[in-house]
């Protein structure tokens, strides 16, 4: 018995000792200049240049492009920090490309093209990972996308998070505003279940480059999910559809 | 990917009747025994068991295309029949076994198609003077449905097939030889056996393909995969005295292909999806240990269980995914009265020494715990608290992990049994 048990802790000590080895370096973004933040405009295109690098070889890089509205990632904005609210406009505007790439340092060109009918804040993660199956934590590009393309809606008004109780009043101060003049400008109350129109409100710009409003609005006596919609359309025919979430309880 | 946003989680008003999402599980089992007693018993078994299960969640489209117009994300109904025939004599026993699965699935979130398993058995055991020797061979037979889906482009535009499945059959043997030898020295019993077996692999890591929402990962089968083999030892020592025993369970097993869940080079191909995670056969080395003594102090009892296990990829010399990190639990058990008994508890939990690729490091955690029993000519009453101080901890072991989120809080549970004797 005793030399048996000697005989699995000699096999055990042999078999540890022969254990491979592997590439446990994570593969990342060498770019000198770090991108957490970027500005750009509705309607240009853009050239953003990654310096891909591994210790051993690179396999893929993954560019995910999309609205940052309704969630977030984890490192996005400092803590503490208040977050202004954001009206989205064209949300469902998103870039997925994954290529491959060869090499232990690679520049590898992204080319982005902002549309016309975008605003807000884009997430782009980048992804990489190497031969080995190793991969870094994403790197979450946030690009501000300003728009003097569309029509643009303000308000003072708190929309942050909208817990509202069926059947109250509510006020929503704010302005539609667009240098080519704003032609039409309407406000709806979308429930979310079967997407019928509950509440609509015609601002009648008569194509003034702004135009103030104060509505009152009683909740919606059901309780559910709701969408507040905002629509307007510029003089030269640029349109477009921002909003926020309404998410009406009943005692 | 996969976890669902705060506004998802607060609920629809009443936390008793969350309507989405939801889950309705059942299961049916039915068995039989049939004996016949002789100078060889016959004993024939039968067992006819279903489990259904059905997920309802609020839908959404994986990668690009419309949602989905049913809540219906998974619908997993599997029967399964068992059958076996079994000879017992004096010197050992021998007989056969059936089995036959047939899953069937739909929704919107699945990873692994219609499915079926179907194995027939011979098993025998030998005695000998001191020892048994058994062995096991297997002949199964499975595979799965094709299955695909359109394929959407980025516009929403559907540009083609997302091939989700292709059709698999394939019969595959698997076997196990094993020795066992218990024997006494100086009042401690010990026990070796010896194994040596094949395992072919699962219908989920031949052809599982897509959103695992459980694990938060993009997994995929792998239709080439082979049954792994492995030798294995255990090793146990028991040892009974006045105040005092002890059990020792040890193990140590070397794998050719051992099939494991391990990312690959390559992103899914669905936004958010992340790295595709294939199963693959890898020569592995595992090895472990657990141990329980009791000792009694004063009126009461103290009870240390403790588990040490390690387990390596040996190709790359890294730790196979999740293994556990050692723990011990102590535990003093001190009975008040007759009926009354208090439990004090400790538990600490090393941290991850051993972690796979890709798989973050996890510090250890120690964690209290009370328990109270209170036997009563009604039954016998037992509240039991775990992670008495609320601490928060990761538990490396939990697909959580993965995602940062902490385990299991503060609980308590309360639990009522009683016995019935005619």
């Amino acid at each position: 018995m005793k030399n048996l048990i000697n005989l699995f802790a000699v096999a055990t000590v042999a078999t540890l000792y022969s254990c491979g080895t592997t590439d446990v370096v994570l593969p990342g973004i060498c770019n000198e200049e770090e991108m957490h933040e970027l500005e750009r405009d509705a309607g240009t295109t853009d050239t953003l240049i990654f310096s891909l690098c591994d210790d051993v070889e690179l396999s893929e890089v993954r560019y995910d492009l999309h609205s940052a509205e309704g969630h977030s990632h984890d490192h996005e904005g400092e803590e503490g920090e208040e977050e202004e609210h954001i009206l989205y406009s064209g949300s469902g505007w998103a870039e997925l490309e994954t290529r491959m790439i060869e090499g232990v340092n690679v520049e590898d060109t992204l080319i982005l093209s902002y549309p016309d009918s975008v605003r807000g804040i884009w997430d782009l993660v980048v992804s990489v990972v190497d031969e080995a199956g190793n991969t870094a934590e994403d790197e979450v590009i946030l690009i501000h996308i300003e728009n003097d393309i569309i029509p643009l809606f303000t308000l003072e008004t708190d929309v942050d998070e909208v817990h509202w109780h069926g059947g109250d009043v509510h006020t929503i101060d704010g302005a539609v505003m667009d240098s080519n003049g704003v032609s039409s400008a309407e406000l709806h109350i979308v429930r979310e279940s079967d997407e019928s129109v509950v509440w609509s409100y015609d601002i009648m710009p008569n194509g003034a480059d702004s135009t103030g409003f104060s509505v009152d609005i009683t909740v919606p006596s059901e309780e559910g999910e709701y969408h507040f919609e905002m629509e307007a359309e510029d003089a030269v025919g640029n349109s477009m559809h921002t909003g926020f979430h309404m998410d009406v309880h009943v005692d | 990917m996969g976890i669902p946003s705060q506004d998802d989680l607060a609920g629809d008003g009443d936390k008793f009747t969350v309507q989405l999402p939801n889950q309705n599980a059942r299961r049916t089992l039915i068995s039989s025994k049939w004996i016949k007693p002789g100078t060889v018993d016959r004993t024939i078994r039968l067992a006819y068991s279903f489990n259904e299960r059905i997920e309802n969640a609020p839908p959404h489209a994986h990668g690009y295309g419309p949602e989905p117009e049913s809540d219906l994300s998974l619908s997993l109904f599997e029967s399964h029949i068992f059958a076996e025939s079994k000879w017992e004599g004096y010197h050992g026993a021998w007989g056969v076994q059936a089995e036959s699965l047939r899953g069937s699935t739909s929704g919107w979130e699945f990873l692994l198609p219609n499915h079926y398993r179907d194995r027939i058995s011979v098993i025998a055991d030998y005695r000998l003077e001191k020892s048994t020797v058994s062995a096991r061979a297997d002949l199964i037979n499975t595979g799965n449905d094709a299955y695909t889906e359109p394929l959407y482009s980025i516009e929403n535009e559907e540009i083609g097939e997302d091939v989700r499945a292709i059709e698999l059959n394939t019969v595959m043997p698997s076997w196990a030889l094993s020795y066992y030898l218990p024997f006494e020295r100086k009042e401690v019993e010990y026990s070796l056996t010896a194994t040596a077996y094949s395992r072919a692999p699962s219908n989920y890591a031949l052809a599982a393909n897509g959103i695992h929402h459980g694990t938060f990962r993009f997994e995929q089968g792998n239709p080439e995969l082979k049954p792994e083999t492995a030798v294995e030892a255990r090793f146990d020592i028991e040892k009974e005295a006045e105040n005092f025993n002890l059990v020792i369970q040890s193990f140590v097993s070397l794998h050719k292909g051992f099939i494991h869940l391990t990312p690959t080079s390559s992103f899914a191909p669905i936004a958010h999806a992340g790295q595709i995670y294939s199963f693959a056969a890898a020569d592995a080395f595992r090895s472990g240990l657990e141990m329980t003594m009791n000792f009694k102090i004063a009126k009461g009892q103290l009870t240390t269980a403790a588990s040490l296990i390690g387990q390596w990829d040996l190709e790359t010399g890294l730790g196979l995914p999740f293994t556990p990190p050692s723990d011990i639990i102590n535990t003093y058990s001190l009975p008040v009265n007759e009926r009354l008994t208090v439990a004090c508890s400790h538990r600490a939990i090393a941290p991850s020494y051993i972690t796979a690729r890709n798989e973050d490091y996890t510090e250890g955690a120690s964690l209290f715990g009370l328990e109270i029993i209170h036997k009563l000519e009604a039954g016998e009453l037992k509240i039991e608290a775990d992670n008495l101080l609320n601490t928060n901890w990761l538990d490396h072991t939990s697909a959580y992990r993965a995602v940062g989120l902490v385990a299991q809080g503060r609980w308590v549970s309360v639990a009522w049994s009683k016995t019935l004797n005619n």
